[in-house]
């Protein structure tokens, strides 16, 4: 009751805003599921209904047989892993050495990845594509993965949380008898370990939502990723929208889901990976 | 005798620590960074179609048509209102959201940020359907909510006046959340001393906003914006998604334009040159936000 009477009117107006932006927020995901659930004819009718008159699961039956979504569900999550892992392994090494080490030239080194920070990736995608077509890359995981191996933000992120080790941390580990190599993985990763998960789910989501570098390389629907293999179902089923819409959320239900279990973390990996950049 | 060994093995080790750890990054920096980049400016001289496998260096040419290339000059002024509808829209509304998440006790503010947050961790694919389908002319959940209230149906993504705008639309709904969490973890940095200080000499809420709260925010206002200009100048897929830069050319943005230019029509010589265009852009954004914001590295 307490709390009640500490609610004034100006409150309860912030809270009606708060709650209107959020419904507006959730709308198309609402209206997703509930379109997806729809017959055809129950679809493709004025007034809608806000609740399913007749519950079908055929539409989802309809993607199953009409693409081949395990294969670009399957294509989508190894391809991810295999980038996260990677690039937040590389960002973390790279990262250290420029934060801690002092060699000649590494200032100018360090200045030239700063400077490739502005690149637009759309600047290089013209020649990237050409290189991997004489590579012989294009239409298969290589071109998924290798450019993904190392990024550049994840680099400065990883530096700059490697900075803010204590020196004599690492002198420590080092006068103990570490070799650097040792000292790296032993006393440093699990230093950083809140700046690992940050850019774990910030890689991830990058790769898991990439669309027009996989857009440009693969052609053959063995490759295709979700949204690539998702992107075609448009192409070719542009009005079939009872397929169109059961597909958008038999691709969206697993990252909402994670999403669900993990959201504090990914609100404050995306606000980290923000404020650093 | 033996510390100098395990000395001289120290250094070897460092120098090779170092070396094993830069030098991969450095292999794929020169393939997959540098060497395009070089590539991008070259072939923006030249005469390149991959279909015809023409390759001939042409100079400024490729420049002197952009000149005159009607869609070329339409999809760099609809980039512009691109830039303009999204962003200012996008920080107003993540800046009202993070304060109204910041007025509230942390149960009421845990419930409401994932709900905002959501379509950042969406694939734009995927949502860009699910918008078409709001959108739809006949069929479309907003056409039936301005039936409700009695106004005329809307053409929205079929429509030339309307497609760029109502893009725009689902681009500040899949971003806002993502700014209003960086915004609020700014103003939840803002010491609560300074409020009271405020309260104390009898400032209102308004004034306690104005006088306080924005000018420790600008330096976070001030980011966003620019992260999210850059952002709109380079709106590729809710647009290749949602309209395929239609009807005709009225949502025509700089990137599905390149992407037409280079892997449509395979004119890689003449998209290398609106690449570069689009990266001039890019770099005096760039250069402007280091002048306005001084961060330390």
């Amino acid at each position: 009751m307490g709390y009640l009477k500490k609610l004034t009117f100006s409150k309860l107006l912030m809270l009606m805003l708060l709650l209107l932006g959020a419904i507006f927020m959730f709308l198309p995901f609402f209206w997703m599921v509930i379109s997806s659930f729809k017959p055809t004819e129950e679809l493709f009718k004025m007034p809608p209904t806000w609740i399913p008159k007749h519950f079908t699961l055929n539409n989802f039956k309809g993607v199953l047989e009409a693409m081949p979504f395990w294969r670009y569900f399957f294509n989508s999550v190894m391809v991810s892993s295999i980038n996260t892992i990677v690039g937040v392994f590389t960002s973390a090494l790279t990262g250290y050495i420029f934060a801690k080490y002092r060699f000649k030239g590494s200032n100018i080194l360090f200045m030239v990845i700063l400077g490739a920070l502005m690149i637009p990736f759309q600047v290089i995608m013209i020649p990237l594509y050409t290189l991997m077509l004489k590579l012989g890359w294009t239409d298969s995981y290589y071109v998924l993965t290798v450019p993904y191996f190392f990024d550049i933000f994840g680099i400065f992120l990883m530096r700059q949380f490697m900075l803010t080790i204590p020196d004599d941390l690492i002198d420590a580990a080092t006068i103990d008898g570490c070799s650097h190599f040792g000292t790296f993985f032993r006393i440093v990763l699990p230093v950083v370990k809140p700046a690992l998960a940050a850019l774990t789910i910030f890689l991830f989501m990058a790769s898991w939502n990439s669309y027009l570098w996989p857009l440009i390389t693969i052609n053959s629907s063995e490759f295709m990723t979700l949204p690539l293999g998702l992107g075609q179902f448009v192409y070719y089923r542009a009005t079939q929208y009872n397929l169109l819409l059961a597909a958008s959320l038999m691709s969206l239900l697993p990252i909402i889901v994670v999403f669900i279990f993990a959201q504090k973390r990914f609100i404050e990996g995306f606000a980290l990976t923000g404020m650093k950049g | 005798m033996i510390r100098k060994v395990f000395k001289i093995n120290r250094k070897v080790e460092r120098t090779l620590f170092i070396l094993l750890g830069l030098l991969p990054a450095f292999i794929w920096f020169f393939f997959i960074m540098l060497y395009p980049i070089f590539m991008t400016f070259k072939k923006s001289l030249y005469d390149w179609n991959l279909a015809y496998a023409i390759d001939n260096y042409i100079g400024l040419q490729n420049y002197k048509d952009l000149l005159t290339d009607r869609i070329f000059i339409t999809s760099l002024i609809n980039t512009l209102y691109a830039v303009i509808y999204i962003v200012p829209a996008t920080i107003i509304i993540a800046l009202i959201v993070a304060v109204l998440l910041n007025s509230f006790s942390d149960r009421i503010r845990e419930f409401f940020t994932p709900i905002y947050f959501l379509p950042v961790i969406t694939s734009m694919v995927a949502v860009g359907l699910v918008w078409r389908w709001l959108y739809h002319p006949s069929y479309g959940l907003f056409n039936y909510f301005l039936h409700l209230v009695g106004l005329p149906t809307q053409a929205f993504l079929m429509s030339p006046d309307q497609s760029l705008p109502s893009v725009a639309v689902v681009a500040v709904w899949i971003n806002v959340g993502y700014f209003a969490v960086i915004l609020l973890a700014a103003l939840r940095g803002i010491p609560n001393s300074y409020y009271e200080a405020a309260k104390i000499d009898g400032a209102n809420s308004w004034q306690t906003f104005r006088h306080i709260t924005v000018p420790l925010l600008k330096p976070s206002i001030l980011f966003t914006s620019i992260m999210a200009v850059i952002g709109a100048f380079k709106i590729f897929v809710p647009i290749k998604i949602m309209t395929d830069g239609g009807p005709g050319s009225s949502s025509m943005v700089l990137v599905l334009n390149i992407y037409k230019q280079g892997f449509e029509f395979l004119e890689m010589g003449y998209a290398s040159a609106m690449t570069v265009v689009l990266f001039i852009i890019v770099m005096i954004i760039t250069i402007v936000q280091w002048k306005f914001i001084k961060t330390d590295y």
